[in-house]
């Protein structure tokens, strides 16, 4: 069996206008939704709807209706947050920092991955205000100028997500839609009438000149160098919201990568998840082979590994600082009320994925996606644990308790993973699933033996 | 603006005809092509792109900015209770420093682009094939009317396949 690791997996002779023509038409043929995607999508919208129905409840009767109870005042809510919040962080991986680092290979899996960056920022950005007692007044974190001249205090890292988040959502869905211009030409030209239109507007009357490509080229690689200390600065801030405050079990200096690796290694487990069925539906197996899959589950092991190390030094700092409060936190996590869960957590992200190591295994799609998704799992118990079980054993034994989610808060977060699709599924039926221009990128450089991109060096 | 427009199906013939028109006199020229392709913007418009200097303007806005911010405020309302720390405390004031440096910088980063990519080419209302998007390469040469005969004559032997005057 060849490798099926080039975009085409066998030489191709034909002259590469014929190829490239190939390639739109394999991928226009993606966007005809049929009456399955219509009753997907309005499932989603009514699982949705519940969760603003639940949400409303809340609104009502106030967090009395959640699990929430003192001292265990932070619980699936902000575990969601940050869960989302790391699910978008691979989209950046992929489309950004493999781009500086010259992988050609993501070609094929970007356009998705930055599609769920986008969705997983709006979804997360949903839960700290779902998470408030009165959300009509979360504009209360903006800095503006009012009567009595009360300004947000920028000391507090809660203040920091709002500017991190903000700034994520905005350069995602910047870097998203520029890299999508030159695609919108190509749909503006294969469709007629009204869509026509709206995608002309939508392609800014792109006509593929050199000199549009060539500052293309410069913006695009310009907001990939944002996007990549903004996205371990993104997930760092979301770590001091923990890390800063003094509660055993959060106050610990690894926080910053710790998170950052955890969420990497979520993200991509996401994009597993998303892409394994996703082309087999669109008939997509040609471009994103099993290659591809093959690589990102490579990197699965590397952010696993990671992880599992943090887990360890964590355990070694309360051992090692003979700190009883933290010692207790960490101890009652391997044995006490949250026990299953972190147990859960050890074998979804520390065991699962060193199936990966065997190349059989990591080729095939079933066991891929199968330990995509306890990843998934495992990385929003890993969350719980740290948020919920730290709380819960706080100092004095007086103070402590327990906590589980109530049935508003999971179906809640239960609704978010429907908005979250709802999204998604609009994306992948109505914009190109493939990132046509790069594809061509690609197919081109292997005819010529030469590496795309290289040649940026001189943008 | 009066030109031909010459469509190639391969990349390499487009090339040598972009390389050798100046040759003929015909400096006013543009390529079109489905992807970025380097050699070929380079040819048409040599030197790097001024977008990088927006990213640059952007990035020392935000960041000043983002010092302005949070000094301002904070003496805006300086009772805050900081426990003994400075009033300017910049160690957390850098966590919103450095995030407007980036937004501003990516947003400057996109009105360069649009500024140099998008708006400039409106204005010069160039013809456009809609293969161009598809697979196809073109070369456009701007020239008097009196030329276009001649541009077409050169432009057959160049290998391409199909030309249009305008």
């Amino acid at each position: 069996m060849s490798d099926q690791e080039s975009i085409q997996p066998s030489p191709d002779t034909r002259p590469e206008a014929v190829r490239f023509e190939k390639v739109n038409r394999d991928v226009l043929r993606t966007l005809l939704p049929g009456p399955w995607y219509f009753a997907l999508l309005a499932f989603c919208l009514m699982v949705f709807a519940l969760g603003v129905w639940a949400w409303s409840r809340q609104v009502g009767q106030g967090l009395e209706v959640t699990g929430l109870r003192h001292p265990v005042m932070w619980g699936a809510y902000i575990t969601t947050f940050v869960f989302w919040v790391g699910i978008a962080h691979s989209g950046t991986l992929i489309s950004a920092i493999l781009f500086l680092f010259r992988a050609s290979w993501r070609a094929a899996i970007s356009r998705a991955a930055e599609a769920m960056t986008v969705f997983a920022v709006m979804t997360a950005g949903l839960f700290p205000i779902v998470h408030l007692g009165r959300p009509w007044l979360f504009y209360w974190l903006l800095p503006y100028p009012n009567q009595r001249t009360l300004w947000v205090n920028f000391r507090s890292p809660l203040i920091w997500d709002v500017f991190a988040v903000g700034t994520y959502f905005t350069v995602s869905a910047v870097f998203f839609y520029v890299g999508l211009v030159p695609d919108l030409a190509v749909l503006r030209d294969n469709s007629t009438g009204w869509k026509r239109r709206i995608f002309a507007v939508a392609s800014l009357g792109w006509s593929g000149s050199g000199r549009e490509w060539k500052h293309f080229s410069s913006a695009y690689l310009f907001l990939a160098a944002l996007a990549t200390p903004l996205v371990i600065s993104v997930h760092s801030v979301v770590s001091w919201d923990f890390a800063v405050a003094i509660v055993p079990g959060w106050h610990s200096t690894i926080f910053a990568p710790y998170f950052v690796a955890g969420a990497i290694f979520s993200g991509l487990a996401m994009v597993l998840t998303i892409l394994i069925p996703a082309r087999a539906i669109l008939k997509l197996k040609d471009y994103i082979t099993v290659g591809h899959l093959e690589k990102v589950a490579q990197m699965i092991i590397v952010s696993s590994l990671i992880v599992s190390y943090a887990y360890l030094t964590e355990l070694f700092f309360a051992w090692y600082s003979e700190n009883p409060f933290e010692q207790t936190v960490f101890l009652s996590r391997a044995v006490g009320d949250f026990a299953p869960l972190f147990w859960l957590m050890v074998l979804c992200n520390c065991l699962a994925p060193l199936l990966f190591f065997f190349k059989a295994l990591r080729r095939n799609t079933v066991i891929l996606f199968t330990i995509s998704l306890l990843i998934n799992v495992g990385m929003w118990t890993e969350r719980f644990v740290i948020i919920s079980g730290s709380l819960a054993r706080e100092y004095a034994r007086a103070s402590w308790d327990t906590y589980s989610p109530s049935g508003v808060e999971w179906t809640i977060l239960l609704a978010s993973a429907a908005w979250f699709a709802f999204w998604f599924l609009l994306f992948i039926r109505h914009l190109p699933a493939l990132p046509l221009a790069e594809v061509k990128e690609s197919i081109h450089h292997a005819a010529h033996g030469s590496t795309p991109l290289q040649q940026e060096d001189n943008t | 603006m009066k030109g031909v427009l010459g469509i190639f199906e391969d990349r390499e013939d487009l090339v040598r005809a972009l390389k050798e028109a100046p040759g003929q006199g015909w400096t006013q020229l543009e390529a079109f092509s489905p992807y970025p392709d380097q050699e070929l913007y380079e040819l048409v418009e040599p030197g790097k792109s001024p977008v990088r200097w927006m990213t640059l303007l952007g990035g020392l806005t935000g960041g000043i900015c983002g010092l302005a911010l949070t000094i301002w405020t904070t003496l805006q309302w300086p009772l805050l209770i900081t426990g003994g720390k400075p009033l300017i405390s910049l160690p957390p004031f850098l966590v919103i420093v450095f995030e407007l440096t980036i937004l501003f910088g990516a947003l400057a980063t996109v009105t360069g682009f649009l500024y140099w990519g998008i708006l400039r080419r409106l204005f010069r209302s160039l013809p456009y094939d809609s293969r161009f998007s598809q697979g196809h390469f073109g070369l456009w040469i701007e020239c008097s009317e009196g030329e276009t005969q001649q541009v077409i004559e050169w432009i057959k032997k160049t290998g391409a396949t199909e030309w249009k005057e305008h």
